[in-house]
C-alpha cells in the first residue's frame, strides 16, 4: 500500500520495545509547522502525530503524543524543511 | 605643446576610468569595442584592478554588479549585440540601486549589422532598452578631451546616484586617432559613493522621495539584502502596491529631480545663429565644421546645440538655447533623438539629415541640406 | 539560540516552500555546516538565481543576493574577485544551472574560483507551475510535455567534471546526514565546488506522475538511489535514471585569482600597490 499521508507511524510503534531510557526533549514551533508529516515517518520511535487544526494554512500540524519515547537522534530536526522542530533545545542554546 | 599624446576615443575611455579610480572591469570581445577591454587588462593589473574576460555579454555585466556590491568602481564595455544582450541584467542594477559604467561603442545595427562601421542607432535602445519603467542616464562624448572627462564624469554620477550610467561613443569616436592633451588631476573632481555611518535599521532603501539610497556595499557587517523582484525598504520581495508605487516613483524622482545636475551640453556660435543644428557624437563634430566652414565662406550664420547628456533628454536648456529659432537634427540614424526634439520643441520648425548607411555624414552634406533648407 | 540560528533571517519567515519540499532540508544543513566551520555572517554572500531554490537568498541573515536567472554565478564571480577572502555560496535550480545557465556552470568549472555552487535539482521547473527541465526523466508527464517527456536528460555530476570542477558530489534530501558531510566539506574545498541535491518537487512534478505527496515521492527518490561505492559494479542500463550519490572528483589546481596575483599583477609591478 502506497503511503500518501501518515498522521500516526503505526511501524514504528509496533517495532519498538520500551521507552527511551533518559527521553530528550523536543519543541515544535507551531507557527512554522506546515504538516508535512516529514519528522513523523522518520521519527523510529514513533513519538510524533499529525493533527488536524485551524490554525495551520493546510490544516495540518505535527504534535509531540508520545514524548517518553524520544531518544534525541535528531531525525526529525535533520529533515525539517520549516525550522519548526528543534530536539534538546534548552542543551544547545535554548531558541529565541 | 609635450604632453600631447595620440590617442582614439576608446583609449581615451581607458584612461578616463583609471583616473577615476575603475579597479575592476569585466568585458566580452566585441568590434568596435574590444580596445577598451584590451586597454583595461593591461592597465587594471598596474594599479592592482582585476581585469577578467568572461564568457559571454551577460556574464560581464553580471559579473561588474557583483564586483560594485563588493565595493568595487566598475565598467564594462560592448557594442549594439552587445547590449542588446546586457539588457535583462542592466535592471537589476537599476532596480536594485547599484552603480555601474556601460560603454556602448555604437556600430550599424539591427542585429549583427556593421561591426565596423559607425551608427547612432541606439540611443532610444539606451533609454528603454530594458523592461518595466526605469530611469536612465547616458552620456555621449564627442572631442577627445571630452571623451576623457565625460567618462571620468560617468562613474561621478553613477556614484553619486547609486545607478547604472550608460557611456555612448559610435565607432567613429571610439576608433578615430587624435592629438589631445591629457587633462591633469587638478582639472576634474572624483566622486566616490558614501556609506551611512552607522545603521540602525537594515531598511537600506528608506530615504526621502528624489535622493539616492545611502546604503552599505557587502561585507561592511550589515546582512543585506539586494533583490531584482521589486522589493520594500528592506530589500525583501513584496507585491503590496503601496508599497511597489513608492519604490518605482522614488526610482524615478531620483533621477527627475536631479535633472539639471546631470544634464551637460556645449554650445557653438549660437548668438547669432539664424538656425541651430542639434547633433551628438561624431555628428557634432561634423556640424562643427560645416558651420565653420560656411561662416569662413560668408553663408549663412548657423549655431550647434550639443548634448552631451542625452538621458534625461535636456528639455529645458533646449528649449532656452534654441527659442523660436528653425533647428536641423543631425543623427547617424533613420530618426531616434529627432522625434524628443520634435516633442520638446512643439511650435519651432524641425528639419532633419537621417541617414545610417555606414558613412558618416560629412560636412558638406549638412552644408547642402542647409543650402536647401533656405532656398526652400 | 541554537548554533545555526544566527544565519536564518527570522523577520523573513516562515519560507514560503511547499510542506514538504526538500529546498528547507537543504537550507538547514547549509546553515548547519556554516555553523561547524564556525563562519561569520558577515563573511558569508549567499546568491540565488529565480525559481523555487532562488528564493533561498532572501532567508539568509548573510550578505545575500537575488539575481536574474541563470546568472548567480556571473554576479557571484564579481563578489568573489572583488573581496577573495570572504565566502561565497551559490544556489541554483536545475533548471537555472543547467539550461539558462548551462554556459555560466561550464565556465565558472574552467575557472576555478572558491564558490561553492549547490545545485538544488528537483527534476522541473516548479516556480512557473511544472515545465519539463533538462533533468526531468524520460516518460514524466509535465506541463510542456503532457504527452511524456521524450528528451534525455543532463548528468550534472558529469558536466561539472567534463568542465573542469574540482570538487563534485550528488546526495539526496532523503540522507541529511550524508548531505551535511558533503557540504561541509564543500565549503572546505579551496575551489570551485558543485554538489547536486536531488529534491522532491512533489506539487509540480510528483501530483502529474502518481506522486503527488512528500513521502511517496521521497520514497520513490531513496528507490531509485545507488551509493557511489555499489555503483562502480553496475552497468550503465542499470545505472540509467538512477541517481548515484557520493564523492565523484576532488582535486587541486590552482585557482583564477592566486594565478592572476602571481603571474599577471607581479608581471605588470601591480603587487605594489
Amino acid at each position: 500500500m502506497d503511503i500518501i499521508e501518515q498522521r500516526t507511524n503505526e511501524e514504528a510503534r509496533e517495532r519498538r520495545k520500551k521507552s527511551a531510557p533518559r527521553p530528550h526533549t523536543v519543541l515544535i514551533k507551531e507557527q512554522y509547522c506546515k504538516g508535512c508529516s516529514i519528522c513523523v515517518s522518520v521519527c523510529p520511535t514513533g513519538v510524533l502525530v499529525i493533527e488536524e487544526t485551524s490554525k495551520s494554512v493546510f490544516g495540518l500540524i505535527a504534535k509531540i503524543e508520545e514524548p517518553d519515547y524520544c531518544i534525541g537522534c535528531m531525525l526529525c530536526e535533520l529533515h525539517c524543511p520549516d525550522f519548526a522542530i528543534i530536539v534538546d533545545p534548552e542543551k544547545r542554546g535554548g531558541t529565541e | 605643446m609635450n604632453n600631447v599624446k595620440i590617442r582614439s576615443g576608446n583609449e581615451l575611455v581607458v584612461e578616463g576610468a583609471i583616473a577615476a579610480g575603475c579597479n575592476f572591469f569585466a568585458g566580452y570581445p566585441i568590434t568596435p569595442s574590444s580596445e577598451i577591454a584590451e586597454g583595461m587588462s593591461r592597465e587594471l593589473p598596474k594599479v592592482h584592478g582585476i581585469f577578467i574576460q568572461m564568457e559571454d555579454e551577460l556574464a560581464s555585466i553580471g559579473a561588474v554588479i557583483g564586483a560594485s556590491l563588493g565595493g568595487k568602481k566598475v565598467m564594462t564595455a560592448t557594442s549594439g549585440p552587445g547590449f542588446s544582450l546586457k539588457q535583462e541584467n542592466l535592471g537589476v542594477a537599476l532596480i536594485a540601486e547599484v552603480p555601474v559604467v556601460i560603454v556602448n561603442v555604437m556600430r550599424g545595427g539591427p542585429s549583427t549589422g556593421l561591426p565596423t562601421r559607425g551608427a547612432q542607432g541606439d540611443v532610444m535602445q539606451a533609454r528603454w532598452g530594458t523592461h518595466g519603467d526605469h530611469p536612465v542616464i547616458a552620456l555621449a562624448p564627442a572631442f577627445p578631451k571630452e571623451v576623457f572627462l565625460t567618462t571620468i564624469d560617468a562613474f561621478n554620477l553613477a556614484e553619486k546616484f547609486m545607478t547604472p550610467v550608460i557611456l555612448l561613443l559610435d565607432e567613429l569616436v571610439g576608433h578615430s586617432h587624435e592629438p589631445v592633451e591629457l587633462p591633469g588631476p587638478n582639472e576634474y573632481e572624483i566622486v566616490n559613493r558614501k556609506y551611512p555611518e552607522k545603521l540602525e535599521t537594515l531598511e537600506i532603501y528608506k530615504r526621502e522621495m528624489g535622493g539616492p539610497p545611502l546604503r552599505p556595499d557587502f561585507f561592511m557587517g550589515y546582512p543585506i539584502h539586494i533583490e531584482s523582484l521589486e522589493h520594500n525598504d528592506y530589500g525583501y520581495p513584496t507585491t503590496n502596491p503601496e508599497i511597489v508605487e513608492v519604490q518605482q516613483r522614488r526610482r524615478l524622482e531620483k533621477i527627475e529631480k536631479h535633472k539639471n545636475e546631470i544634464i551637460r551640453y556645449k554650445t557653438h556660435y549660437m548668438d547669432d545663429a539664424e538656425l541651430v543644428i542639434f547633433a551628438f557624437g561624431s555628428m557634432a563634430r561634423s556640424a562643427l565644421e560645416a558651420i565653420e566652414i560656411l561662416r569662413r565662406e560668408g553663408g549663412p550664420k548657423i549655431g550647434l546645440f550639443q548634448p552631451i547628456t542625452i538621458w534625461p533628454f535636456p528639455e529645458e536648456q533646449l528649449k532656452k538655447e534654441v527659442g523660436d529659432r528653425d533647428v536641423l537634427v543631425v543623427e547617424l540614424n533613420w530618426g531616434q533623438l529627432v522625434y524628443e526634439v520634435e516633442r520638446v520643441l512643439k511650435t519651432n520648425k524641425i528639419h532633419s539629415l537621417l541617414k545610417m548607411t555606414g558613412m558618416p555624414i560629412r560636412p558638406d552634406e549638412i552644408i547642402e541640406k542647409i543650402k536647401e533648407i533656405k532656398n526652400a | 539560540m541554537l548554533d545555526y540560528e544566527k544565519y536564518l533571517r527570522y523577520r523573513t519567515f516562515p519560507v514560503p516552500w511547499c510542506p514538504g519540499c526538500g529546498i528547507g532540508t537543504i537550507f538547514k544543513a547549509v546553515v548547519t555546516a556554516f555553523a561547524k566551520l564556525k563562519w561569520n555572517p558577515n563573511d558569508i554572500a549567499v546568491v540565488s538565481g529565480i525559481g523555487c531554490s532562488g528564493r533561498l537568498s532572501t532567508y539568509f541573515n548573510t550578505n545575500t543576493l537575488h539575481t536574474t536567472h541563470g546568472r548567480a554565478l556571473t554576479f557571484a564571480t564579481g563578489i568573489k574577485l572583488s573581496n577573495p577572502d570572504k565566502h561565497v555560496v551559490v544556489f541554483s535550480g536545475d533548471g537555472d544551472a543547467l539550461a539558462i545557465g548551462g554556459n555560466h556552470f561550464i565556465h565558472a568549472c574552467r575557472r576555478n574560483l572558491n564558490i561553492k555552487l549547490i545545485v538544488i535539482n528537483n527534476n522541473i521547473y516548479g516556480m512557473t507551475g511544472g515545465q519539463v527541465s533538462p533533468t526531468t526523466p524520460t516518460g514524466f508527464v509535465t506541463t510542456t510535455t503532457p504527452y511524456g517527456n521524450t528528451e534525455p536528460h543532463f548528468d550534472t555530476v558529469e558536466l561539472a567534471k567534463a568542465a573542469g570542477a574540482t570538487y563534485v558530489a550528488r546526495e539526496t534530501v532523503n540522507r541529511p546526514r550524508q548531505m551535511l558531510k558533503v557540504i561541509e566539506k564543500s565549503f572546505n574545498h579551496a575551489g570551485f565546488s558543485v554538489v547536486e541535491i536531488v529534491s522532491n518537487c512533489h506539487i509540480n512534478l510528483g501530483r502529474r506522475n502518481k506522486l503527488k505527496h512528500p513521502l511517496p515521492m521521497l520514497k520513490w527518490i531513496e528507490e531509485n538511489t545507488i551509493p557511489l561505492s555499489k555503483a562502480k559494479d553496475m552497468s550503465e542500463e542499470e545505472l540509467e535514471y538512477k541517481y548515484v550519490v557520493g564523492e565523484f572528483v576532488h582535486r587541486h589546481r590552482p585557482d583564477y585569482l592566486s594565478l592572476y596575483e602571481d603571474l599577471v599583477v607581479k608581471k605588470a609591478g601591480g603587487d605594489k600597490k
